[in-house]
């Protein structure tokens, strides 16, 4: 039976790397994948996810096991991306959408399934394309709850306590979000 | 109720996060509310339009990582508290040149005399002497002033007669152009009156001249008049 996040970290406390790289193998996909849709650039994705589990070692010896791992490393990540989205609107660098979209177009193309006719695969971009820069256009702290809740299918009180907020206010600004989404998205049609 | 419940309940409802209650509620409204409806069918196509961004898998290089997060050996600086020895020693040179040079600074002297031991605090310590020297080392002293005071006087004196002189001259040179210019002045004015009078002159010489003809012609004809009024009796 596979030993559960909190004991493999109790494990890392006494010193042992292998616990810590389970720990990375286990997370690395979901954790790459939030870092991905919150900053929306693959590389700036690896980049925060390494950092992620670089804090997560790092600070092992202050780990309690009264809360979930994933709650902890989910918190880290979110402090981490808004701190960096922060950092890139403060540097009023090229929006992130408008230079992403040439930059990992070519990434993403790698995970359109082969068998789609040329049509389909123009449409599923269009969408993909229309999804990402409507995401970016919603508030952060609306963004946040939406990736969470839908991609990466927490709860909403999992959601409360990884941004240490009330669960009525992660439902409201989920609908919100969704609403907000809804209009963006059907606008564009 | 209103609608923007029920839109927060579409959405709870469709991540199953709405109990049985909520949902009997929400079915309800649904039936009537055709706005609510609507807004389902759209968070439903929203929903599918957000799975059309895919999953992406990279996996991480664990060798990279192992290295960011083993400690690196320190440089000798950050080795020196873990050396323990060599920091109480560092430290105790450190407070021993302090020290040193806080008393040289603050004027303490450490000797070893003839009496022993001897401390010094300020200044050098005066040596004993007698009335007669103290007297002759006085008189010494304001001879030395005094002489310096004349030296400063003549040297102040000295500067000011070169001053004075540079002064005089100056003035000098200042009055010399002035009556060269008065001289010049006056030579212009007297070839001017020349002028004028030789102006005068050949005017006047002028006038007697035809003065004197006039009187001539008058003579000739009063003569030619007595002439003829003789020659007129003669006949």
């Amino acid at each position: 039976m596979a030993k559960s996040d909190e004991a493999l970290m109790l494990q890392l406390q006494t010193g042992d790397l292998r616990s810590f790289d389970t720990l990375v193998k286990r997370w690395e996909k979901p954790l790459l994948n939030y870092c991905y849709r919150m900053v929306n650039d693959i590389a700036l994705a690896e980049d925060l996810r390494q950092e992620v589990f670089f804090r997560i070692y790092r600070s092992a010896k202050r780990y309690r096991a009264t809360a979930q791992f994933s709650t902890w490393m989910y918190r880290i990540a979110t402090n981490l991306c808004l701190d960096t989205l922060a950092k890139q609107k403060h540097r009023k660098e090229t929006p992130i959408a408008a230079y992403l979209e040439s930059e990992s177009e070519g990434f993403d193309d790698r995970l359109i399934d082969p068998s789609d006719t040329p049509d389909v695969v123009l449409a599923k971009k269009e969408i993909k394309s229309r999804v990402r820069s409507a995401l970016e256009c919603l508030p952060e702290d609306q963004r946040v709850i939406v990736i969470m809740r839908h991609y990466n299918g927490m709860k909403f009180h999992e959601i409360a306590e990884i941004l240490e907020c009330p669960i009525s206010t992660v439902k409201s600004r989920m609908a919100a979000g969704m609403q907000r989404l809804s209009q963006m998205l059907s606008k564009q049609e | 109720m209103d609608c923007r419940f029920f839109r927060e309940q579409v959405v709870l409802e469709s991540y199953d996060e709405l109990d049985a209650e909520g949902k009997k509620s929400l079915e309800a409204h649904l039936r009537i509310c055709g706005d609510c409806k609507q807004f389902q069918v759209s968070l439903n196509e929203t929903q599918q339009a957000l799975d059309q961004w895919p999953e992406v898998d990279r996996p991480m290089d664990i060798e990279a990582l192992h290295g960011a997060v083993q400690p690196k050996p320190l440089s000798w600086w950050y080795q020196l508290p873990a050396r323990r020895w060599l920091s109480w020693g560092v430290a105790a040179c450190l407070i021993i040149v302090f020290s040193v040079s806080a008393l040289a600074w603050i004027g303490v002297d450490l000797k070893w005399e003839d009496r022993g031991l001897t401390l010094r605090i300020g200044s050098e310590a005066v040596p004993e002497i007698t009335e007669q020297e103290l007297v002759r080392l006085l008189q010494a002293e304001r001879h030395a002033t005094q002489v310096g005071i004349v030296k400063q006087l003549q040297g102040a004196l000295d500067e000011f007669s070169e001053q004075l002189q540079v002064h005089l001259d100056e003035r000098q040179k200042q009055a010399d152009a002035q009556l060269a210019l008065i001289y010049q002045g006056l030579q212009t004015q007297r070839v001017q009156d020349l002028e004028l009078i030789r102006q005068e002159l050949q005017h006047l010489a002028g006038a007697t001249e035809a003065e004197f003809l006039e009187t001539q012609r008058a003579f000739e004809f009063i003569l030619a008049s007595h002439v003829s009024g003789i020659q007129k009796n003669m006949k």
